[in-house]
């Protein structure tokens, strides 16, 4: 009887020993989606489709450039309104090259929304900005959670830095429920450039598939001005084995550009005795060496409510979880965020700025 | 610290230390008697428990004891007992809301962490232990005792790790392991079949405090150690010092009945460095807390407890625990049996990001 219930124990500790498997298996499934006559697939899963109905698209871009492979079956050709939230403001929906449909009304810069006639057939389109080259600036920040509500504060004080995006280290949501998600996309009409993302433990708090349904993959890499930005899903405490593989892959293929890295929970905390970090430090420390292996120029974390600049391995790290979630006492720094300026052959040059 | 305040209501805790150099335990010792201990408290005959009394007060015990501390020794008439486990479980508790408030509304304060972890986790090991030994005493207790070590000892265990990265390893090790009067000195080294993965630790360590010469088992430690792991599979590797204080409390020096059973307590700091395979090496540290609680075997003829580590930079690292993922440490539970006087077997299991299963030999030298 005993031996039966330290075995059964056993098993069901062994059993969640990978509790972001599913997570990271369901990210290979963001980006596609089929109906209404139409197939569209992401590349790379660099965005979720959120509506897809007769007649009407809408995509939810995770990168500052995305590409759509669309089938379009016999039942499915006509007059389609094809919307892409969260792209850069100067962002195009092309096809071949060329601009593609005619440009309607949208409610906020960061909404692109094209009226386009697809004929039956492969079409592939993209969407993005003309630029691809020189300095960029941008915003980074974490830890939003019980600061929903105001984090329209955050995002007017990132607006006033002219960033081209904002890249956030998760904790989106204190609970990932669908109101908060629903606030979260209110507030974001009020910041004029996009915001590309992970998730954090909190959007745990609920089923992934919520994050995943609207943000797209929660591991994913894009490179945009060459520079690449490697996004890890760490929402575990920990990378799940097919993230550690996929995040190492994505890196070396980053190793010969200017390479930043992007996860929720830094792999070992700046003071290491609180060990707000990684549930394993070994885990942690074959990642910090695979970055370093890589090349990795930056890594950003969050999931502490504080601010932190430290090294590991020699690369420059930054906790920023200054996104309104209740901060760390006693550290001085409250809401913040941090402002990124990276230019070709410069070291990325790191600020923080205070909120309130 | 918490040991100390857990003793606050042991009688042996007022006794002077009668003999500054520890010996270990008589292979033959006893728990000790209340007499002993404490004249001023004489101890009245066990009283007697019919079966379906001493059934209730386990089940009592095991569910509203968890809320009412010595719920199961009061059932059975050991209302000193119940009065002692309500003492420590309400130092637990305290230790418990002391450490862990002021991390909670600080939101993990670094200035606090030290304190607040080690009260923390101190404080859940007594009120935790307390709450066990409360279905050990509604059981009747097992009044074992702690069994006397051979002044050397070598060791030989096989350990398996499993882990979501490389599958299953297995790690070979071999040790030793000597005292003489307070001082003790371990050192083990265990390396993996395709050599890939190698450890060396040694430990150092001193008894400082014994309540009196009566060796019950009950004492503290300072211990230090330098534990290295080189690990080819990560790229990795790591060489740590540590310094830490482990206190042990037999329970026995609350209460006769519940004699037999223990719980440990360890606080303290670590550095550890770690090389790369490319980039500079780092430097980290490391917080030391753990708290365990077991039961010696009849005959002194070993022990079995169970403890929560909360570190998570050994081989196990830290449970995935859902919303607690990042904080939590390790579980796990330890064995040791004599076989014979010179033989002793012992077995661990440990879970957290991995899961390890040892089993090994120790051989005693008089």
């Amino acid at each position: 009887m005993r031996v039966a219930a330290v075995l059964l124990a056993g098993a069901a500790l062994a059993a969640c020993a990978r509790p972001g498997e599913q997570r990271a298996l369901d990210d290979a499934l963001v980006g596609v989606a089929d109906d209404a006559g139409l197939h569209v697939v992401i590349t790379d899963r660099l965005g979720a489709v959120r509506t897809l109905t007769q007649g009407r698209l809408e995509i939810w871009a995770a990168a500052p450039a995305i590409e759509l492979t669309v089938d379009v079956a016999t039942g499915g050709a006509g007059r389609w309104q094809i919307t892409v939230a969260n792209a850069l403001p100067d962002a195009e929906l092309r096809e071949g090259g060329a601009p593609l449909g005619v440009p309607l009304p949208a409610p906020r810069p960061t909404v692109l929304v094209r009226d386009v006639d697809l004929s039956s057939g492969r079409h592939v389109l993209t969407v993005g900005p003309a630029d691809v080259a020189g300095p960029l600036r941008i915003a980074a920040m974490a830890d939003i959670q019980t600061g929903l509500p105001t984090v329209d504060d955050v995002f007017a004080a990132i607006a006033t830095t002219n960033p081209r995006f904002v890249v956030c280290m998760g904790d989106l949501t204190e609970r990932g429920e669908l109101d908060e998600y629903a606030l979260l996309d209110r507030q974001l009409t009020t910041l004029p450039v996009p915001l590309y993302t992970t998730l954090g433990n909190h959007e745990l708090w609920a089923e992934a598939a919520r994050y995943q349904g609207r943000y797209g993959p929660a591991s994913f890499q894009f490179t945009f001005h060459d520079v690449a930005f490697t996004f890890a899903d760490s929402g575990d405490a920990g990378l799940d084995p097919i993230v550690e593989e996929a995040v190492g892959e994505m890196l070396a293929a980053a190793a010969d550009r200017q390479s930043l890295f992007l996860t929720h929970f830094p792999p070992v905390d700046p003071v290491g005795i609180r060990d707000g970090a990684f549930r394993s430090r070994r885990d942690a420390q074959r990642l910090i060496g695979t970055l370093a292996t890589s090349g990795v120029d930056l890594a950003l974390y969050g999931h502490i409510h504080t601010y932190a600049e430290f090294e590991h391995a020699g690369i420059p790290a930054f906790v920023s979880g200054g996104g309104g979630a209740r901060p760390e006492r006693w550290d001085g720094i409250g809401r913040h965020f941090l402002v990124i300026d990276l230019a070709p052959g410069q070291p990325p040059i790191v600020g923080v700025r205070r909120v309130d | 610290m918490a040991l100390a305040a857990a003793l606050v209501a042991s009688p042996a805790a007022a006794a002077p230390p009668a003999d500054p150099p520890f010996a270990d335990p008589p292979v033959t010792a006893s728990p000790p008697r209340p007499a002993e201990a404490a004249p001023a408290d004489p101890p009245a005959d066990p009283p007697a428990v019919t079966p379906g009394r001493r059934a209730a007060a386990i089940a009592l015990a095991a569910i509203p004891g968890l809320a009412v501390p010595g719920l199961g020794a009061r059932v059975v008439g050991e209302r000193r007992a119940a009065r002692r486990l309500l003492a420590m479980r309400a130092v637990g508790l305290g230790m418990m809301v002391v450490g862990g408030v002021p991390l909670l509304v600080t939101y993990g304060s670094a200035k606090l962490v030290v304190p607040g972890v080690h009260l923390s986790v101190a404080g859940s090991g007594l009120f935790l232990v307390g709450w066990w030994a409360d279905v050990y005493a509604a059981a009747g207790g097992g009044g074992g005792a702690p069994r006397r070590r051979a002044p050397i000892e070598l060791s030989a265990d096989a350990t398996w790790i499993d882990d979501a990265f490389h599958g299953g390893r297995a790690l070979i090790g071999v040790g030793g392991r000597g005292h003489r009067g307070r001082w003790t000195l371990a050192a083990r080294v265990a390396g993996a079949h395709d050599g890939a993965l190698a450890q060396a630790r040694v430990d150092a360590a001193a008894r400082v405090w014994r309540p009196d010469a009566r060796a019950s088992g009950t004492g503290v430690d300072v211990r230090a150690a330098i534990d290295a792991i080189r690990d080819d599979d990560d790229r990795v590797t790591t060489v740590t010092g540590e310094l830490a204080a482990r206190g042990r409390l037999h329970l026995a020096d609350l209460d006769r009945a519940l004699a037999g059973s223990f719980v440990e307590l360890d606080a303290g700091l670590g550095l550890q460095a770690v090389a790369y395979r490319a980039g500079d090496a780092d430097l980290a540290g490391v917080l030391i807390s753990r708290f365990a609680g077991g039961v010696f075997l009849p005959c002194a003829r070993g022990e079995v407890a169970v403890f929560y580590d909360h570190r998570r930079d050994t081989l196990a690292g830290g449970l995935p625990a859902g919303r607690a993922a990042g904080f939590f440490g390790s579980v796990g539970a330890t064995a040791e049996v004599a076989i014979t006087p010179t033989w002793i077997a012992t077995a661990a299991v440990e879970f957290g990001s991995a899961r390890l299963a040892t089993l090994g030999v120790r051989r005693g030298l008089r």
